[in-house]
């Protein structure tokens, strides 16, 4: 499933995902991995993102019904 | 720039030393050749009823040359053993009636021509008719011309050695001091690249045992099987690992790496396909299928991590566009 919260939130701060990539300490593809769904990301990744985002766990990552 | 430079002399000296031995190896200034003739007396004289080879024949060795010649087979047959250059009806520059066993022709004068070796049978009377005799036939040819090329290819060759050394140990040393930076999904897509590789590997053994079970004369010795077993599970390897976007350490010197390795599958092809095309013309050289695979192999690695560049650069240009 795609993340888009995702792409949105790193979209409003006009970031690439070479640019979240490097903040977060991941590859370009994994950023990308997580956005199209491809990828779930441990805990420990998902917090490094949302720091990096300025977002919360729920924001970025809670799947709506 | 340093760094280029050693890249560079490591493509340029390790293609040398590539071709050079393999040429080297090809070439050897000893070559052997074996196989058995089966004859029939037939009332009217002796005449093949399977010959394994025809004509029996060499590419232009140089000016001089020596046989070493064995004969292997029943006493009554006695063969005579014709040495000609150019044709295999041209007048015999050595003629010699052999029992079993193994003798030397001595140096003989060729004149750079290709030779041919002919064989007849006289009926003698103590041979019973329609029956088969066997006989096995190893020459060893010796020449100058040949050891000459093979030790100067292998002199050019090993000069070759020392900036291929000095450039790999260079790179090494710079790599040392770059931190290695990779995340938690390219070390999982790195797990399941090597589990694919595993699956092909055993899958690629078991499939040659398999073969060389069904077949008497399967052509492939222990090395060549491991070699091809080998260069399947690291294609296998570096093609999944790149697919799967996994950790590869290869992030700046993808093109480096897709060149490198697109010349090393040529220059295998290149190889094979020429000493085949000498074996078409009667040589009797190594021609190793395992270089066939290694050829393939490496082209496979060499176009994939192309393409994957292209498409991750396209990926990236797509996002910013969005």
């Amino acid at each position: 499933m795609k993340n888009l919260k995702l792409k949105a939130a790193r979209a409003a701060l006009d970031l690439s995902q070479q640019d979240l990539a490097d903040k977060v300490g991941v590859s370009r593809q994994t950023i990308n991995a997580i956005e199209k769904g491809d990828y779930n990301p441990t805990i420990k990744l998902c917090l490094a993102i949302c720091k990096a985002l300025g977002k919360t766990l729920d924001e970025l990552f809670w799947e709506d019904e | 720039m340093k760094k280029k430079l050693a890249i560079i002399t490591i493509i340029i000296a390790g293609s040398i030393l590539w071709v050079l031995t393999a040429l080297a190896v090809c070439l050897r200034g000893t070559q052997t050749l074996a196989f058995t003739d089966t004859v029939q007396e037939a009332g009217s004289g002796v005449t093949y009823v399977k010959r394994s080879r025809t004509p029996v024949d060499f590419l232009p060795v140089g000016n001089e040359c020596e046989f070493e010649i064995t004969v292997d087979g029943p006493e009554e047959i006695v063969p005579t053993i014709s040495i000609s250059l150019e044709s295999s009806k041209a007048e015999p520059i050595f003629t010699k009636t052999a029992k079993n066993g193994t003798f030397k022709t001595g140096k003989l004068n060729v004149g750079n021509k290709k030779i041919f070796l002919n064989f007849d049978y006289e009926p003698l009377p103590e041979l019973d008719e329609n029956k088969d005799y066997s006989v096995r036939y190893t020459i060893e040819l010796t020449s100058g011309n040949y050891a000459l090329y093979n030790s100067i290819m292998l002199t050019l060759a090993a000069v070759c050695i020392l900036p291929l050394a000095l450039s790999i140990a260079y790179l090494i040393s710079l790599n040392e001091n770059n931190k290695k930076a990779f995340d938690e999904r390219q070390m999982k897509m790195r797990g399941k690249a090597a589990m694919t590789t595993m699956i092909v590997v055993i899958a690629t053994a078991l499939g040659l045992g398999w073969f060389s079970l069904i077949y008497n004369d399967f052509p492939l010795s222990a090395y060549e099987c491991l070699m091809i077993i080998a260069f399947i599970g690291i294609a296998t390897f570096a093609i999944t690992a790149d697919r799967y976007d996994a950790y590869m350490g290869l992030s700046n010197k993808r093109n480096v790496i897709a060149v490198m390795f697109s010349i090393i599958g040529i220059l295998d092809l290149v190889i094979f396909f020429s000493t085949l095309r000498l074996i078409r013309n009667g040589a009797e050289v190594n021609n190793r299928i395992d270089s066939l695979v290694q050829g393939i192999c490496c082209l496979s690695i060499g176009v994939e991590v192309f393409i994957k560049n292209i498409q991750n650069k396209k990926e990236a240009l797509e996002d910013e566009e969005s």
